[in-house]
């Protein structure tokens, strides 16, 4: 299920192109490329914690859609992921 | 046990801690007793809106007094009551809807009230996420939202610093100026007040109050998605209606950026549960007025029952000649609101203290009958 | 949107619910298998394509069962004799109407919050090989992997394969307690050589025990942590998980009987058809919130709101369990022996009912099947093997039962809720998880308390049960296409 028949999908991550093997999550994307996932309701720069869909930390946007759950959303061609870290 | 306490208030949601603080702070040495957790029943299923309401003259006073008080509390409380002055934004779909909006701002202009009429653009303007072709509406300027239970909390802090004291127990039974609880034990005091919503006629078996329960939906964060609290005008019909079921309109922007969204009304169920058919009207109904609402995501669903009186006003003050408890219920949807209002009832009631309400209007003496709901 | 009647559907793709679809499909029923995830195999089948993995892949897609990724069940109610499964994914919102439903919906890594755990690069031990499997990038990262377990020992040579360095596993567990579970593994040779296999490969990395990680530190992502010893270890990331708990939110709001059970669940409760299993097993509804709790009760008479001597309130009944080996109160599914719960219709198996592993989810997924299909004869001649499964859960939870020390690494300044921020000192100063919940929002965000609430329950003692749909959050559109509005009224 969900498997791509590209070799590299690339993405946006904060405007900037990332290359990806396909298959893999936007948390590990967005991880990959040194940035953190979201802000806490305090402030507090958060990353992905239970890699399962569980926690919630790892929301990022992803093509506009708030608060989605980056470990749970394979990367796709062209998709556009804002994240804590977005200038 | 012998009468150390002054006062006993039985009920521990924002009308029953209102009535312990307001007691408390003209002197009494106040026992808050109830059921555990503080402002755990409708207090915490409410939406927190203290708003003011036109719906009678006797709501309009009640509601437009408790507006004063809760404005003149608002640099004690902590910060944690997340008080919100957003104003409500009465919503009108149509024409006639909106002389409706233009019959409200009469009425309120005349008292006081700082209104204001939108019309189509202008409702645009400050709602952008409300469909387009509405008529207009009517902003009660100094409304505002509150985070009830910690205002509970803050409210017995303050009733047990100035020599009170709380206590969770489950009520059998109250006169005049006797409290029984679950186990036996039994407190005296100078007087007991009632305040236990919609399960006061479990101590008080004549209260014309019954439990209208409502769900609530509340989404994550999505800051500025609407700005004042909305509510449909067609709310009125809903809630005066006492028909077994009903929807309306009713958005609020929480100051955490979430959006809490109601409102439904239900006679004779008596179950908790969250029912998937009544969120998904709550819903629909939402829609009606702000397409763009489908996609936020819901956190959680609850219910709650409010405490529903024949008349839509509460019943405040003791009937004579009755050994039973002074009652301080039946706030229905408006128990936030008009907390303060019916605390400073009770302690004018109580002790003499000054207050510009009419007691008569709410009085437990008053005629309920026709009016039975149904 | 999508309504559909289905005989069997099964909620969770891992071990047990691809069991309970294969076996339900033997005996000929239209099977269902849901997951939330876009792949089958559960937590810990995650990408894993070969050895008994494989073979369960290829039987269940043999099997004939509808097998739907991506689709997260986020309500089940009894309506009208079936269970109403309401559903939100990718391909839109839907409902299934199922005669029997297998909750197999397994479990999720117990955390427990200690100063720095919300810096990135601190992931949970089964939570890092997920992301890792999904195509986290770990190779030459200084990685510390702590909790208790065995998972931690799979999952640092699954790193360590991986291209990280793996610093130092650091095992809660005492080492005289691990050699009482090595003998319970000799009793299960298989499971013996499956951990000499794995300690092989990561022969030289040093496996501490009676060690846990006290602290982790940082500035925009950890850097260090300090271990219980004081031990300063220079880091890039951090694994750090306390064992699992059994998803039980959907059982919940479908009315299913949750229970306490401290230990062996399938020998107290073998050949009985009752529910109620005796000793340290209570059945549900209890009113939480409505007990006289401590600290306020007291209060009358005394004048004045110490908050200070809440500590002893928390001594009382509803509150502290202090016995590791009685263990936190943790909430299972109940069941009979051939799986089916208080609900009719509703049958539960694996991790729900207790932290069991793969095994015990293959049985008892393998039994649930079978009672779903209308065959409780077959479901009945797996009991003894259920039992020897069981009886091996047991002896692990109690080698790897959770030592004080690590329910008290919490500063009153370190954050608890990590949706809402809220802080282990709010939090003490409440009296249960109702009140917390109302005057701190702990718990209130869109993880529902999955991750604090499981600890909170740990560390204070609290009993965390209020489940209510939606069980995962979900769009305003799914709710109002699936609540049926009123036309079912």
């Amino acid at each position: 299920m969900g498997t791509e028949t590209r070799e590299v999908i690339e993405l946006f991550i904060d405007e900037r192109s990332v290359r990806v093997a396909p298959g893999a999550s936007v948390a590990a994307a967005v991880m990959n490329a040194g940035k953190a996932c979201r802000a806490s309701v305090t402030g507090e720069r958060r990353a992905a914690l239970c890699g399962m869909g569980v926690c919630f930390e790892c929301r990022v946007e992803i093509d506009g859609v708030l608060h989605e759950r980056s470990c749970m959303i394979e990367v796709s061609e062209g998709m556009r992921v804002r994240t804590v870290d977005a200038g | 046990m012998s009468t150390k306490h002054d006062a006993i208030v039985i009920g521990l949601g924002i009308v029953g801690c209102a009535c312990a603080w307001a007691l408390s702070r003209r002197g009494l040495r106040v026992l808050a007793v109830g059921d555990a957790p503080i402002g755990g029943g409708a207090t915490a299923a409410g939406m927190g809106h203290v708003a003011i309401m036109d719906d009678s003259e006797a709501q309009f006073r009640l509601t437009a007094r408790s507006s004063e008080l809760w404005m003149a509390l608002r640099d004690e409380l902590p910060s944690e009551a997340a008080v919100d002055y957003c104003g409500t934004l009465w919503v009108a779909a149509d024409e006639e809807e909106l002389n409706a909006a233009k019959g409200k701002h009469a009425f309120y202009q005349k008292r006081g009230v700082r209104t204001e009429v939108l019309d189509e653009t202008s409702i645009a303007e400050a709602e952008p996420n409300l469909r387009s072709g509405l008529a207009g509406g009517l902003r009660i300027i100094d409304d505002s939202i509150v985070y009830p239970p910690v205002v509970c909390e803050w409210m017995l802090a303050e009733v047990v610093r100035r020599g009170g004291a709380v206590r969770f127990a489950h009520v059998t039974g109250a006169t005049r100026t006797r409290v029984q609880l679950d186990g036996g034990d039994v407190i005296d005091a100078g007087v007991v007040v009632l305040a236990g919503g919609d399960v006061s006629a479990r101590l008080c078996a004549w209260l014309p109050v019954r439990p209208r329960k409502g769900h609530l939906v509340i989404t994550d964060r999505y800051p500025g998605f609407c700005r004042h609290e909305l509510v449909e005008l067609g709310y009125l019909k809903n809630a005066h209606s006492h028909a077994a079921e009903s929807v309306a309109f009713n958005l609020q922007p929480r100051p955490t950026g979430q959006m809490l969204l109601g409102s439904s009304r239900q006679y004779g169920v008596e179950h908790e549960e969250v029912e998937a058919r009544m969120v998904a009207w709550v819903i629909e109904r939402a829609k009606l007025y702000m397409p763009r609402i489908g996609s936020l995501r819901v956190v959680r669903a609850w219910t709650g029952f409010r405490a529903a009186t024949p008349d839509s006003l509460p019943i405040i003050g003791g009937r004579d000649g009755v050994d039973e408890p002074v009652i301080a219920t039946g706030h229905e949807g408006l128990g936030l609101t008009t907390s303060l209002g019916t605390a400073e009832l009770i302690a004018a009631i109580l002790t003499g203290a000054p207050t510009p309400l009419d007691a008569a209007a709410y009085s437990a003496s008053r005629d309920f009958g026709g009016h039975d709901g149904h | 949107m999508r309504a559909e009647r289905a005989r069997v559907a099964v909620v969770g793709a891992g071990p047990a619910g691809i069991a309970a679809a294969v076996a339900a499909r033997s005996c000929g029923a239209r099977v269902v298998l849901l997951d939330d995830n876009p792949d089958m195999g559960g937590q810990i089948w995650r990408r894993v394509q070969d050895g008994p993995a494989g073979e369960w892949r290829e039987r269940v897609k043999q099997s004939g069962a509808e097998i739907r990724g991506g689709v997260t069940v986020f309500d089940a109610e009894k309506v009208g004799g079936r269970v109403r499964l309401r559903c939100d994914g990718a391909a839109g919102a839907s409902v299934i109407d199922a005669e029997r439903v297998v909750l197999a919906t397994g479990a999720r890594e117990l955390f427990l919050p200690f100063p720095g755990w919300t810096l990135p690069g601190v992931f949970g031990v089964g939570g890092l090989q997920a992301l890792v499997k999904n195509g986290l990038d770990v190779r030459g990262k200084r990685i510390v992997v702590g909790g208790t377990g065995p998972l931690l020992l799979a999952v640092a040579a699954y790193l360590s394969d991986r291209g990280a360095r793996i610093e130092l596993i650091a095992e809660q567990a005492d080492k005289s307690r691990m050699l009482g579970f090595a003998g319970a593994m000799i009793r299960q040779p298989g499971k013996l050589l499956q951990g000499a296999k794995l300690r092989a490969s990561i022969i030289d990395v040093e496996y501490r025990f009676g060690a846990w990680i006290a602290e982790a530190r940082g500035d925009d992502r950890v850097r260090q942590v300090v271990m219980s010893d004081g031990g300063v270890i220079e880091v890039d990331a951090v694994a750090c998980g306390y064992g699992l708990v059994g998803n039980t939110q959907l059982a919940q709001v479908v009315g299913v009987g949750i229970g306490h059970q401290a230990s062996a669940i399938g020998e107290r409760q073998e050949g009985t058809r009752h529910l109620a299993l005796g000793t340290g097993e209570e059945q549900t509804q209890e009113g939480i919130g409505h007990q006289a709790s401590g600290i306020w009760g007291r209060q009358e008479g005394t004048g004045h709101l110490a908050r200070g001597t809440r500590e002893d309130g928390r001594k009382s009944k509803e509150t502290r369990s202090a016995d590791p080996k009685a263990g936190a109160w943790r909430g299972r599914v109940v069941v009979d022996d051939v799986m089916r719960t208080s609900v009719e219709g509703v049958l539960c198996a694996g991790e729900p009912l207790g932290i069991g592993g793969v095994e015990t989810s293959l049985v008892e997924g393998t039994m649930a099947g079978y009672t779903a299909a209308g065959r409780e004869e077959l479901a009945r001649g797996l009991i003894p093997r259920r039992r020897r499964e069981r009886a091996f859960a047991a002896a692990m939870e109690r080698t790897f039962a959770l030592r004080e020390e690590v329910l008290r690494l919490a500063r009153p300044e370190t954050i608890v809720c990590r949706c809402e921020d809220v802080t282990m000192a709010r939090i003490a100063a409440c009296d249960h998880w109702r009140g917390a919940k109302l005057l701190t929002r702990c718990g209130m965000g869109p993880c529902q308390g999955r991750v604090c609430g499981a600890a909170v329950e740990a560390m204070m003692g609290w009993r965390v049960r209020d489940a209510r749909p939606p069980i995962y959050p979900v769009s305003m559109n799914a709710l109002a296409a699936t609540g049926g509005a009123m036309e079912d009224a």
